[in-house]
């Protein structure tokens, strides 16, 4: 190394900066050397019998090489690796919309990056789940010619849509933008690592969405063994995609974890700590304790498909894969709306003009919903189970109904005799828990095991987490992503069209899941391209409305998108909210605070008597 | 908390202790091409969908570029779950050839059968291939060389030639197309002389409720004339 720093010029001389090859082009080009060098490595000297190029075991070598090529190419090599061996670069980011398409270590960046990498793969994934629902508008195999082409898109949908939207987007989207801002912050703990994680995003939905090059896999989101030793190869990028993403997100919380307990401004003790980064600290604990959980199982399954270990068949039975998914597969659900549970709850006070009630409820709230999300998992075997096994997951599942109730109640509370601000993030925020309580109570009856032996793996299931999830996630990532836009792009929104948008999903997305309930319960299974006649006229008429919703989400998306550039300048503080963020007038490619700013008082109390919590030293206090 | 962020900013010098974590920037913007990032992305998002709704389309496309070889002596077959290697292959009539068929697979039973047009058997999911309509074998001498681990041999209307009396010689004419059908792990030679029945046929596992086929195990034999 030693000589190598030596070779290195002095930067005494002025620095040229050399015309580059795009990035994510390069990246790209990387990943291939890389896939090819490692594949034929391993393809050519590890014998297998009749010496394909592509070999299970060469496949996956060289998909961790493509990996690493992918995240140098992308501009990791200049910024973090030369320089951790004492190697002098100058890392010359680039500069407007350049910046999102490359490494960056600021976190407003990396931030909008997930946001968009999100978006790109909810749109992926939504395009799979518009494939299925035009192959279920007739009760016979049309779109598709095999089963397993359809089984193989219905598991795209659902593994891209969790591990990189529900996942992902608002702990790794709005958490890295908002966070360091709310706390009155300038980086996140760790923001090389920050810059890293983000492309790791990007590779692991495309190697999902590539999965069927290698062949089809039947086991939808889940990755059920040993279904999946008899699946073709494609389940191998199933795994290895998702280990992408579940690595980005788990490397996201470690960051967020350290950034909210270590970065805070002075006075922001942990009684005044803002709720969505409460909520964002709850996410982040659950990623850390169940991600390398569900990492390890993917990893044991993986070893089982390409070492041929008898991991899940001879020694272990069927269950065992289902415990250990299970184990994450239910804190997984609360991964996805512990942030929306925050959103409600960050910006209803704000909309309505009124104190947070109870807010320290709220808080208490968030982490048992953490802490009893571990102790539900078996609820969703209820069928493999004897009777005396269920009672204490059947009770510990109705029991998580009450911290959410919490969430509830603090928004009722606030919202109760308030001048509330009909605005698009808030008639988002109220669909959001509209649809969350359609959810949450369709969940009590499958907690109870007798309408749960009934349900099992019928549409009434797929209707109750897409009312959780959508309804109570995807609805609130909207309303904060119009609450927040004057903040990101420093532009409005318009009203009109935002809420129709608003209304636009919400019916749509209402009339397409309510039927899913009784789609269900008259005998409609999941996991299967070809239904009974009778069903059809139902499936039909929801394959229609799933489309509307489908353009409903494009149609916000453009319109967000539309605001973000064209839109008129924002007010600083156009809804006159009282945490940090709306202090900072950074935006990308700068310093948030200048000067430190001081906490002085609470974010949420407002009325006659509510004062400002934020002291910025030798500015003028009030910045609205 | 104590915080000394606030000092931070943009110009920092080559120290890299106070940057509070971020990188150090150069004054220069480094600006990469727009047009180059918007073909490579571009053509790389068609290629990555055609290869993705089109698979074979892509295959075709590189196998009509290469062209495959005519084969002659010793013809390797492998198969494995779900698919043949390889999956298109060209004889000339009156060559000597002589295939050796190995299943690869470490847990599933696999079938070689070759022949124009399908049989259809109508189901929930769509008419099913169940196996082919005119058998390649018809009247082909094949002569069994060597043969492991093969769980039935069905020898259909093919003229069999075997110096033993093996005992996978099991399933005689009138029971399906010709086909040996493999044990996980084994193999079987056989010698044939390329019939006069010039064009292209197909071959196929039907093995498991013919959900081997569905799962693309295929492949494609064009004979050309001598």
């Amino acid at each position: 190394m030693s000589t190598m720093t030596a070779m290195e010029p002095e930067y005494s001389v002025p620095f040229v900066a050399k015309k580059r090859m795009p990035p994510v082009l390069r990246g790209f080009l990387w990943a291939a050397v890389g896939f090819l060098v490692f594949n034929t490595l391993i393809s050519e000297t590890v014998p297998t019998y009749g010496h394909p190029f592509v070999t299970e075991l060469s496949v996956t070598i060289g998909w961790v090489a493509a990996l690493v090529g992918w995240i140098l190419g992308i501009g990791t090599w200049e910024a973090v690796v030369k320089p951790a061996f004492g190697i002098a670069t100058r890392w010359a980011p680039a500069t407007g919309w350049r910046r999102y398409l490359e490494y960056s270590t600021d976190h407003k960046v990396i931030g909008i990056q997930y946001v968009v990498a999100s978006t790109g793969g909810f749109f992926i994934a939504g395009f799979a789940a518009m494939l299925m629902r035009v192959e279920l508008m007739k009760d016979q195999m049309w779109l598709f010619q095999l089963p397993q082409q359809y089984l193989t898109t219905v598991g795209i949908h659902g593994t891209i849509m969790m591990f990189s939207v529900g996942t992902v987007a608002l702990v790794g989207g709005l958490g890295n933008y908002i966070i360091p801002l709310m706390i009155g912050s300038n980086t996140s703990a760790f923001p090389k690592m920050s810059g890293i994680s983000l492309w790791l995003v990007p590779a692991g939905i495309l190697t999902v969405a590539f999965s069927p090059l290698l062949g089809y896999w039947t086991t939808g989101w889940r990755g059920y063994q040993p279904l999946a030793t008899q699946d073709a190869s494609g389940i191998i990028f199933y795994y290895l995609g998702v280990f992408a993403l579940t690595l980005s997100s788990l490397l996201v919380s470690i960051n967020l974890t350290a950034t909210i307990i270590f970065k805070r401004a002075p006075g922001l003790t942990w009684n005044r700590l803002p709720i969505f980064a409460w909520g964002m600290l709850t996410v982040s604990l659950l990623n850390l304790i169940w991600l390398p959980e569900i990492m390890m199982t993917f990893i044991l399954s993986l070893l089982a498909h390409v070492a041929q270990l008898p991991l899940f068949t001879a020694v272990g039975s069927p269950l065992t894969y289902m415990e250990l998914f299970w184990l994450f597969g239910h804190p997984e659900v609360y991964i996805v709306v512990v942030p929306g549970f925050a959103l409600w709850q960050e910006i209803l006070p704000v909309m309505s003009r009124k104190s947070l009630f109870a807010e320290k409820w709220g808080v208490i709230g968030l982490v048992f919903v953490m802490a009893l999300s571990g102790m539900v998992w078996a609820h969703h075997m209820f069928t493999n189970m004897r009777n005396d096994e269920m009672m204490p997951f059947s009770f510990f599942t109705e029991m998580i109904s009450i911290p959410t109730g919490f969430a509830f109640m603090v928004v009722i509370g606030t919202l109760w005799k308030s001048k509330l601000r009909l605005t698009t993030p808030t008639i988002f925020i109220l669909m959001s828990m509209f649809n969350f309580l359609i959810g949450g109570l369709t969940g009590v009856f499958l907690a109870d095991p007798v309408i749960n032996l009934q349900e099992h793996d019928t549409f009434f299931i797929v209707g109750h987490f897409h009312y959780t999830i959508i309804g109570g996630m995807v609805f609130s990532w909207l309303g904060a992503m119009y609450y927040w836009l004057p903040k990101l792009s420093g532009r409005m929104y318009n009203e009109k069209l935002g809420v129709i948008g608003a209304i636009w999903v919400f019916l749509t997305f209402n009339i397409t899941f309510t039927q899913f309930f009784i789609l269900g319960m008259k005998g409609m299974n999941r996991w299967v391209p070809v239904y009974m006649p009778y069903l059809q006229n139902m499936n039909f008429e929801v394959s229609i409305f799933a489309v509307l919703l489908g353009l409903g989400f494009l149609y916000n998306a453009i319109v967000i998108l539309h605001a973000w550039r064209r839109g008129p300048k924002a007010e600083k503080n156009p809804w006159g909210g009282k945490t940090l963020e709306w202090y900072s007038a950074a935006p990308e490619g700068t310093v948030n605070f200048p000067e430190t700013p001081r906490v002085v008082g609470s974010f949420y109390v407002y009325g006659d008597e509510s004062e400002e919590a934020v002291v910025l030293p030798g500015a003028a206090i009030s910045q609205r | 908390m104590d915080s000394n962020e606030g000092k931070q900013a943009n110009q920092q010098s080559d120290d890299k202790g106070d940057t509070g974590g971020m990188l150090q920037r150069t004054d220069e913007p480094v600006d990469w091409s727009r047009r180059k990032f918007l073909i490579g992305t571009g053509a790389m998002a068609i290629v990555g969908i055609t290869a993705l709704f089109g698979q074979s389309l892509i295959g075709k496309t590189i196998k009509a570029m290469t062209g495959v070889p005519v084969s002659k002596g010793i013809q390797d077959l492998y198969v494995g779950d779900y698919y043949y290697l390889p999956n298109e292959m060209v004889w000339r009539v009156g060559d000597e050839v002589v295939v050796n068929f190995h299943n690869l697979s470490p847990n599933r039973f696999h079938e070689w059968m070759m022949g124009q047009g399908f049989d259809l058997t109508p189901s929930d999911f769509g008419d099913v291939k169940t196996q082919f309509h005119k058998d390649f074998w018809d009247g082909v001498q094949v002569e069994v060389l060597e043969g492991h681990g093969v769980d039935n041999f069905v020898t259909n209307k093919a003229i069999i030639k075997s110096n033993e009396k093996y005992p996978w010689l099991i399933t005689q004419q009138g029971q399906g197309n010709f086909s040996p059908t493999l044990m996980p792990g084994g193999s079987i030679r056989l010698k044939i002389k390329v019939p006069d029945k010039p064009g292209v046929w197909q071959y196929g596992c039907f093995v498991q409720g013919f959900v081997h086929y569905r799962a693309g195990m295929k492949g494609t034999l064009r004979i050309i004339k001598s």
